[in-house]
Formats: C-alpha cells, structure tokens, sequence
C-alpha cells in the first residue's frame, strides 16, 4: 500500500463489469489479476455498477447453490434407498460424506460473498437509482446499444457516475465486445473523457503511458 | 494582484509521475509476477483456488452464453 497516497494524486478510474469480476476470480486471468493487485496497491480508483456486482455475485453463488441441490437430490435417493433394512448402514456411511462435502459447500459460500466484499472494498460501486434505471429501460426499449437489459442499466450507470466524476485518466474496461463495441457506445463515453478498451493488456499499456513507464 | 505562474510542461507531468516502487510494478509484464505472496488477490481466488482452472474457465464460458442468450 505504499504507493497509495502517490497515486490518488494522479486520480486515474478504472471503470469495469461484471466480466472483470468473473475473469479474475473464475478464470484467474493474469492480465485481470495484475490490474487489480496494481489498483488495489497503488490506490487506482475502480468503479463498478452495482449491478454487475450483484450479477457477479449471483452468478458465483449459482455454481455452488447447484452442487448443493444435487446434494439434496441425492440425499432424497438415499432416504429412498435406505427403506430396505439391509441398506441402511450402507447409507448412513453416504450420508456422512455427504454431510462433509456440505459443509465445505457453505464454508465455499461464504468465501464467495467475502471474495466479493473483498473486491468491493478497493471500488467505488455506483448504486442503481431509479433515474439510471429510467435512462437504461428507454435505451434497451429503443433498441440502442448495448441492446440487452443489463448491459444497459451497466452504461447508464457508469455515464451517470462520469458526469459527477472526472479524472485525468478515465478508462472503461469490458470483455464484452460483442455488445459493447459499438460507435454509439464509443462516444458516450468519449463525450466523458472515457477510453472503452476491451482487452486487460490495453489497459496496462495505458496505464504504462500515462505515468510515464512505456 | 499577483498573477498566478503557468506551470511547465514538467511541472505537469511530474504530477503523474510513478514512484519507483510502481516503476518497477508497470514494467513487468502479468504473468512475470508472482501473486501468491498478495493478500488482497488470494482472497479474490479462494473459494475456487484448487479447481483447476480449466474447470473455472469452463464455468465463466456457461456463464458468457446464458448472457449471450439474455435479452
């Protein structure tokens, strides 16, 4: 944390989605990991939609939920199978493991939502309010860019926050060319000052120019 | 009234210079670095650390499809 009081001088953001949050923590994307150990260390400014907080962390819960409803499933087989009197203590020893992998389940679970605390603790989360919520439902009912619901209320938010916010370095970072990469996109947020870049590795190399590192 | 010195281009870019700690940071490339020794990021990786990461990656291609399908 020793670069910390030299970089909030310098007042770089960070903006990102969800798919920052899904690279660095289920695919452990090098590039991600860097940019967010750099932000965290050096107190670069990230800022990221409540939304797609709550979409990333719903989506990592969702993996976990569904191993531990099949564990259900099997315990209502087991139940089942343990009818017969011969069976039962075949199953008691399964219902001992099961209730071992469960627990590691929850104990997993409750790593996610620290995991995802952590994550919000170096970010500025910028909240949904009803207006961002009006802007982004007459974007996705107009059919703009970028066209699915979420990713809209993700736009509106992060143009919201950038019309109070402004830095001498603005960067938005998404994955998800397919639905952000559009001029319309491109220039709401130039209109801001924002680079959209869709690669970790571009925004290294921004970062390098900028303080003077290329 | 005391007018107010423009500051040089220097002045200006010693603002966003990098001390050398983040120097030494941005001039390696990401996977030269070690992270195991980094607090903030082993917490971000715990809960699905010793899945292999194919597994993981597989996970967060499900995961890009379902928003593919999403409208």
């Amino acid at each position: 944390m020793a670069g910390r009081t030299s970089a909030k001088q310098v007042d770089v953001m960070l903006l990102i989605e969800t798919n920052s949050v899904i690279g660095t923590i289920w695919e452990r994307r090098q590039g991600l990991v860097y940019l967010m150990s750099f932000c965290q260390r050096y107190g670069v400014t990230v800022v990221i939609p409540e939304v797609a907080l709550a979409e990333a962390r719903a989506s990592l819960l969702a993996r976990i939920d569904r191993q531990l409803n099949s564990l259900q499933q099997l315990r209502q087989w087991l139940n089942d199978i343990a009818r017969a009197a011969e069976m039962d203590k075949l199953v008691q020893s399964v219902r001992q493991g099961l209730n071992a992998i469960e627990a590691e389940l929850r104990k997993r679970r409750n790593e996610v939502q620290e995991a995802i605390n952590t994550f919000a603790q170096v970010c500025i989360v910028v909240p949904l309010t009803p207006q961002v919520w009006t802007k982004a439902y007459v974007r996705w009912k107009a059919n703009m860019p970028p066209f699915k619901e979420l990713d809209c209320l993700v736009t509106e938010t992060l143009l919201e926050f950038l019309r109070k916010r402004k830095a001498k370095l603005s960067l938005f970072l998404t994955m998800d060319a397919e639905d952000f990469d559009h001029p319309e996109i491109h220039a709401d947020f130039k209109r801001h000052r924002t680079n959209m870049l869709f690669d970790p590795h571009a925004v290294i190399v921004e970062f390098r120019k900028f303080y003077g590192v290329a | 009234m005391s007018r107010r010195r423009i500051k040089t281009v220097n002045e200006r870019r010693r603002k966003f210079r990098a001390s050398e700690e983040m120097r030494q940071f941005l001039l390696r490339e990401p996977e030269e670095i070690d992270f195991s020794n980094d607090a903030f990021i082993q917490k971000l990786l715990a809960p699905f650390a010793d899945f292999p990461v194919e597994v993981t990656r597989r996970w967060a291609e499900e995961w890009r499809e379902e928003h593919r399908r999403s409208r």
